[in-house]
């Protein structure tokens, strides 16, 4: 039967190409939207994903990560002597005000990490060195940020909220979802680029004991003064839900996508109605003969299918070219296995959607129209 | 006219009447109309336009439901059957021909017939099927032309294509509603050949047709008028 269907369905080329590419369409929007959007989501919480801290605290009252109020590094020793901890890191994230060499000054995420600290540290190092962050005033920055901060290379010195700083490192990949790049520096450099105080931090991140528990780690933490805990997942996810939420960016990308998603019902759903009043006669005659509903439906059916396996295929391979060309943007589309397997399933409960007139059609239809002229 | 009781008919109508719509509007399509088909013979149905022709042909087939009288099949008031009930008996009882062949544009001939084959019995594998539909085409004298899409064959070829689609699933009841009416009268004379062989092994073949030329095929010859049916005498035929 999927030969058969194949053939019905491959007669009109012409048609057959249309109601593929209406399908490609929508797949390539689905794709490359939510991709985008799990690319954007992804930077919003690159530092958490990337950190090796079971658990994130923050002084408490704090809605955003990018946005932490600091706390008092006096709080850190506590939240250090806690039982089941096994080790904890001072980290900062504020902005500093980024000299650039035309004159300007460019907004920057500075991120102060502690003297050999094990939970979190710039990853993806093309060049450069991360020992020299233990410099008084050395920066490691992202490569696809250099047209945003109007440099080049290892070795650049700007000024950073009026405190000298120099390039030590380069990384690759690391983006904010804000826009301000993220500057890495120690601690203490940190402070002073976003003008601190030395006690501030904004961030105490955690590794708990080995076979501790690390629900109970939190709740100890969260039942001081002054003090909320997060694991790792949580505060990941309270991070990507802030911005999407804030910025309407998930509303707009899922628009999108459902646009292309209808878009292709339409098209496909209106070319396989087409061929199937075009075989109106031919159905009619297979019901006259003893074909039951279910046989024809399935005939239909199956051209749906390979409407919408080749429409995957091309829109999948449409969605890997427009990666690569957003990638040369500086925009990362995230295509994950779960991205594509959901829009395969997407694009089948599309086009058997679309084939559903066509279905009701041949369901109604009366075998005794097969002698009328 | 007369009411045999037909034991070995394969589809007898009795007393059938069919009324399209109702009230004030309503057509009497067919009147008490009573016909027996048996095996073996070829009948003819002629009449005027608009007499009631394709609507017998209709209830015969079982497409169509009389709004009184009784439908024989295999022993049974097929009028009365459950609509679930028809299709696997119209698998079983009927092949069906038309004026427009009404093939599938896209297959080659071996296809539309394997399709139909498939269709009727869903478990018949599809190399099964094929090779049934290429024994079926080399019986209707198309075995040269088993890979010709529709739109490569003439009249003539289409509807034996057609012909062998309706053999398909061997029932034993072929119905044609003008089968021969869109093509010129010596292919036409050919199609009845063909339909007249079929009846050697024991087949019924049922034709309407306005065509009178088609009467020495028949064995038997129908006359409706205004949705009464009446048999032909031999003597009427002669003339
Ligand atoms: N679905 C329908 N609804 C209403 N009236 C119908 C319907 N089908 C047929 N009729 C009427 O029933 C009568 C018989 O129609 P039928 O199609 O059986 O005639 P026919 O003998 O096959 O005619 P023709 O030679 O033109 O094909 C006609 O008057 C026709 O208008
Ligand atoms: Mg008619």
């Amino acid at each position: 039967m999927w030969t058969l269907a194949r053939k019905i369905l491959l007669h009109d080329r012409v048609k057959f190409v249309v109601a593929a590419a209406g399908v490609s369409i929508s797949v390539l929007l689905v794709l490359v939207q939510i991709g985008l959007y799990l690319g954007f989501m992804g930077n919003a919480s690159t530092l958490i994903d990337h950190a090796k801290a079971d658990l994130w605290v923050t002084a408490s009252g704090n809605e955003q990560f990018d946005f932490a109020t600091p706390m008092d590094e006096r709080l850190y020793y506590r939240v250090a002597a806690t039982p089941g901890v096994e080790h904890a890191e001072r980290m900062l994230l504020s902005f500093g005000q980024f000299k650039l060499q035309s004159g300007g000054t460019q907004g920057v995420q500075v991120v102060g990490i502690e003297k050999g600290a094990r939970l979190l540290r710039p990853w993806n190092l093309q060049h450069g060195s991360l020992e020299r962050l233990d410099d008084v005033d050395g920066i490691v920055v992202d490569q696809t940020e250099f047209a945003k901060l109007q440099i080049k290379e290892v070795g650049a010195r700007r000024e950073i909220s009026g405190v000298r700083s120099k390039v030590v490192g380069l990384t690759k990949g690391i983006r904010s979802f804000t826009t301000s790049p993220f500057v890495f520096a120690n601690l203490d450099s940190a402070r002073a680029f976003s003008r601190l105080g030395p006690n501030d931090l904004t961030y105490i991140l955690i590794k708990v004991q080995p076979g501790a528990d690390v629900r109970a780690v939190k709740a100890r933490i969260s039942a001081m003064p002054h003090l909320d805990a997060f694991t790792k997942a949580e505060m990941s996810e309270r991070t990507r839900s802030y911005w999407s939420k804030r910025t309407g960016v998930g509303v707009g990308f899922f628009t999108t996508a459902i646009m292309g998603i209808i878009v292709g019902l339409v098209v496909v759903g209106q070319i396989l109605y087409n061929g199937t009043l075009e075989h109106i006669k031919e159905y009619g005659t297979l019901k006259a003969m003893g074909a039951e509903n279910a046989a024809i439906v399935r005939v239909i059916m199956y051209q749906a299918l390979i409407s919408a396996g080749v429409g995957f295929v091309f829109g999948g391979a449409l969605a890997l070219g427009a990666q690569a060309g957003m990638k040369a943007l500086n925009l990362s589309v995230s295509l994950t296995p779960t991205l594509l397997i959901g829009t395969a399933v997407l694009t089948v409960v599309m086009c058997a959607l679309a084939a559903l007139l066509s279905v009701l059609k041949v369901l109604r239809l009366d075998p005794a129209m097969v002698f009328k002229g | 006219m007369e009411m045999e009781t037909n034991m070995n008919a394969i589809v007898e109508a009795r007393v059938v009447s069919k009324l399209y719509g109702a009230g004030e509007t309503a057509v009497t399509a067919l009147s008490e109309a009573s016909l027996a088909v048996r095996p073996g013979e070829l009948l003819l149905i002629e009449g005027p336009s608009g007499s009631g022709k394709t609507t017998l042909l209709s209830i015969l087939g079982l497409l169509l439901r009389p709004t009184s009288g009784q439908l024989l099949i295999e022993g049974q008031d097929a009028a009365r059957l459950p609509e679930k009930a028809l299709p696997r008996l119209r698998a079983r009882t009927f092949g069906f021909i038309f004026q427009g062949f009404n093939l599938f544009p896209a297959l080659d001939a071996r296809d539309n017939v394997a399709l139909a084959i498939r269709m009727k019995d869903p478990k018949v594998r599809s190399s099964v099927a094929r090779a049934e539909a290429e024994r079926l085409l080399t019986m209707v004298g198309l075995g040269e032309r088993m890979h010709h899409v529709p739109g490569d064959l003439s009249g003539g070829q289409k509807q034996r294509v057609a012909i062998a689609r309706a053999l398909g699933g061997d029932p034993p009841l072929i119905l044609g509603d003008e089968p021969t009416a869109a093509l010129d009268s010596k292919t036409a004379l050919a199609v009845m050949d063909l339909l007249r062989g079929l009846t050697r092994e024991g087949r019924g073949v049922v034709v309407v047709t306005h065509d009178h030329r088609l009467r020495k095929y028949a064995d038997r010859v129908v006359r409706v008028d205004d949705g009464h049916v009446e048999e032909l005498r031999a003597d009427a035929l002669a003339a």
